[in-house]
């Protein structure tokens, strides 16, 4: 900022502002001014360690006249839950303990209890504690396997691996039957079954080979199985089968070992309206469903009845791919009408959910298409510093803040009070002899906010006061035998475009002046009136 | 005054035609008034008390606690977790307990339930005491009815979330004699509910507020392909999560406040 050097002041309201909002940022614990805020152990409301106005604090709890993080009973710290192996922080001391827990003053990352490895259960893995592994392994009665020596989460879903399958072929004096089993699996049966009982496990083949000369053949039965996405044939026993592929239902290889899902159809597709290969993908926007007529999710398979369903949604007539997500319409934030909102929409399991962003467009919504796959996300509305910026790059450094760099008036002014105008550099400068009001600039919002106008006690007043301006238009009369008065300072400011001008600083700022609101009522209080008095005849 | 009655009657006369109108008419009366009652006793709330068969005591408690179980489930997970949610925000005429809470601007929140899980198990026992108390007394009144000599030792009542369950158990042993004595123990009752997988998501979410003041509802619903996770902003910088299983409806909903927004620079009540 070179505001200092050119000996500018900012406009009183900005000043102002700029001031309390840096004082927010930087401290963190800025109420309202004049009001001191104790730490309430509890409020009246029922939260505990809330910096809040004394008046809020539960007398029957402990209050002090500090920050909570000053105090022994509301510091801040980890929660340790010793039972399920959960670390949880920004937890008040008095919390946890009340909660059973354990407490310690440190993050997470430095307390051992609390570090990561790759927990293994079953087919399935988790990037948890230790202790969580064995509560994990225990409420699931598998068996633990902790490996602290993986430290990240998706080294750990990779390592994930499930256990190899095989025939498992029960030979009888009644008959030769099999089940579709983990090698362990097929040694613990036959670990409990009489002598009679003749077990075999034979590795990556399906019960169904007809080398294993089971009573277990193919059919024509599909099925979808629960946690997996894929739709999978059965056996004549009842056990699964490779993934379904209507080609291949006629062959015995197919039917005879066990493929992976590389091996088998369209591996590379979700396969969503696929008649014939049920090899789905949740991630590519399908997964196992029963076909449903009439449901344009499922077509009708050529075997079986089930299907990989598509995924994807129709939105106001337009169709979203699973997972996508996009900045929904919404009426009257194209031009940031009072009550307007951003809003996100979801589409996940052919289903469309929408987000508000945080309300007074406290957020904007904001979107992008990577390959026609459409990604979007509400994010802060950095309007707060816009009206102190004094100079272009500054104002639209988008890294920095949401703002615009509106030529025209200057809502800045200098120490003299008089308006700013814009330099070859992009600066605004004291106005010359010569220069127009107009020759200025104003940094706005780009997406103007909403306010709280109807709350008496709220800032929206004072906000729209920004962009208020007295123009003292100075008049002679005309000299001799002139009859009426000539115009000499400030004659732009009778001009309709002035007017326009500052109506449009005014609805840039936020919900200023008077305008039509989101539902297309209009406001009923002349707010941004340009009123004319004289001042005195000298 | 039989007489009376009886030339009373008599003097009833009705034409040929309208007679057989007459018979019509109460026949459809009576059809009415029929349906009405069938109605009546279809729609009235008919108490059914537990079956008890002296064979089977556990299903009588099973009949007798299930439904109250189910409930007071239902109701904890409508309110982020708490019976009686005292630090709450009313959505759609559900209190909902915050979870995690700052009541200023731009600060990350403060967790107020660190246990979750423990605590929603203490909720549910403390909800369901009574009534466990009331179940094991009626069922000891049943016994005694029938001539049986009942000793009921009292014991614990405990819930557990577990995977895909909610497991309670009542560390009761009741021991009956009539012609021979039979000693009942381990009393079990398992709701199928996914609770247990919920408050997992959930304190995963409230470590992301925490943390950045705000979780992203995608993540969790590309990880676990039957969850729904619906995100509510409120207008004075309050969230409502709402996790769902697509597959039983199971619902788990709660509340947060944390990295608000004010409208203006939230320094309300000063002059600029």
């Amino acid at each position: 900022m070179r505001l200092n050097k050119k000996n500018f002041i900012l406009a009183s309201f900005g000043l102002a502002v700029g001031i309390l909002f840096l004082l927010l940022i930087n401290t963190n614990n800025v109420v309202a001014v004049g009001e001191a805020t104790r730490c309430c152990e509890r409020t009246v409301g029922g939260a505990w360690c809330q910096d809040s106005p004394p008046a809020e604090c539960n007398d029957n709890f402990r209050s002090a006249p500090t920050s909570c993080e000053a105090t022994s009973y509301c510091r801040l710290g980890t929660c340790i839950d010793s039972q399920e192996g959960t670390c949880l922080e920004n937890t008040p001391e008095r919390v946890c303990e009340d909660s059973n827990g354990v407490w310690n003053v440190t993050d997470s990352e430095d307390i051992f209890q609390c570090q990561l490895g790759c927990c293994l259960v079953g087919d399935q893995a988790a990037f948890v504690t230790q202790t969580r592994c064995k509560k994990l392994s225990s409420d699931f009665g598998l068996e633990t396997n902790f490996r602290s020596d993986i430290r990240s989460e998706v080294e750990c879903i990779a390592s994930a691996s499930p256990k190899v399958k095989g025939a498992c072929v029960l030979d009888t004096e009644s008959e030769r039957t099999c089940r579709l089993l983990t090698k362990k699996e097929c040694l613990d049966l036959k670990a409990g079954s009489s002598e009679e009982t003749n077990i075999e496990f034979h590795e990556g083949f399906l019960c169904s080979a007809e080398t294993l000369g089971t009573n277990c053949g193919p059919t024509e039965k599909t099925t979808c199985v629960e946690d997996k996405d894929k739709v999978y044939f059965v056996d004549s026993c009842g056990n699964l089968a490779n993934i379904y592929d209507a080609s291949k239902i006629k062959s015995k290889e197919y039917w005879s070992e066990i493929k992976e899902i590389g091996e088998s159809c369209n591996p590379d597709s979700g396969n969503a309206g696929s008649s014939s290969c049920g090899n789905c993908n949740y991630l590519l926007g399908s997964t196992c469903k029963a076909f449903e007529r009439g449901n344009t999710q499922t077509v009708r398979p050529k075997v079986g009845d089930f299907v990989c369903a598509d995924l994807s949604c129709e939105y106001k007539g337009k169709t979203f791919q699973h997972g996508e997500t996009w900045c929904a319409d919404s009426s009257g934030i194209d031009e940031n009408l009072p009550g307007s909102e951003y809003f996100r929409a979801v589409c996940y399991n052919a289903e469309v959910t929408i987000e508000a962003c945080s309300a007074f467009r406290q957020q904007v919504c904001l979107e992008d298409d990577i390959g026609g796959f459409k990604t979007a996300a509400c994010r802060v509305n950095l309007w707060r510093d816009c009206v102190i910026q004094d100079n272009q790059v500054d104002c639209e450094n988008t890294d920095k803040r949401d703002c615009q760099w509106l030529e025209g008036e200057s809502i800045l002014k200098s120490e003299e009070g008089m308006p700013l105008v814009v330099d070859e550099d992009g600066e605004l400068v004291q106005i010359k002899k010569g220069d127009k009001r107009s020759d200025g600039a104003s940094c706005l919002p780009l997406n103007a906010p909403g306010f709280d106008f109807w709350n008496a006690e709220g800032e929206a007043e004072e906000l729209c006061l920004i962009a208020s301006e007295d123009c003292v238009v100075r008049f002679e009369k005309k000299p001799l035998l002139g009859s009426g008065w000539d115009c000499k300072e400030n004659c732009e400011c009778l001009d309709d475009d002035w007017e326009e001008e500052r109506n449009n600083i005014c609805i840039a700022l936020g919900d200023c002046g008077s305008s039509t609101n989101y539902i297309g009522v209009e406001g009923f209080h002349d707010g941004s009136a340009v009123k004319i008095e004289p001042l005195e005849k000298n | 005054m039989v007489e009376l009655a009886e030339k009373k009657r008599l003097k009833i006369h009705f034409p040929k035609n309208s007679r057989g109108q007459v018979t019509i008419f109460i026949i459809i009366a009576l059809v009415i008034v029929g349906i009405a009652i069938l109605i009546y006793f279809l729609n009235a709330p008919t108490e059914i008390t537990a079956e008890f068969d002296e064979k089977n005591p556990r299903g009588f408690i099973q009949f007798c606690l299930e439904d109250k179980i189910e409930e007071t489930v239902e109701i904890v997970s409508s309110q982020g977790g708490s019976i009686n949610p005292e630090n709450y925000i009313l959505y759609q005429d559900n209190r909902i307990e915050y979870l995690c809470y700052t009541d200023e601007y731009y600060r990350t929140c403060v967790v107020q339930q660190p246990l979750l899980k423990s605590h929603i198990e203490s909720e549910i026992e403390n909800e369901i005491k009574e009534d466990v108390i009331n179940c094991f007394n009626e069922l000891e009144e049943s016994y005694t009815r029938r001539n049986y000599n009942v000793n009921l030792e009292q014991g614990k009542t405990r819930v557990e979330l577990l995977p895909k369950r909610v497991v309670s158990s009542f560390d009761y042993v009741l021991t009956v004699t009539k012609a021979e004595t039979e000693r009942h123990d381990s009393f079990n009752i398992v709701l199928n509910n996914n609770l247990y997988e919920l408050v997992g998501i959930t304190n995963s979410i409230i470590d992301w507020e925490t943390t950045y003041g705000d979780a992203e509802t995608t993540i969790y619903m590309t990880y676990y392909k039957d969850l729904k996770v619906e995100k509510k902003k409120q207008a004075d910088g309050s969230t409502i999560y709402i996790l769902t299983d697509r597959n039983n409806e199971n619902k788990f909903q709660f509340a947060s406040r944390s990295s608000a927004l004010p409208q203006g620079y939230g320094v309300e009540g000063v002059a600029i």
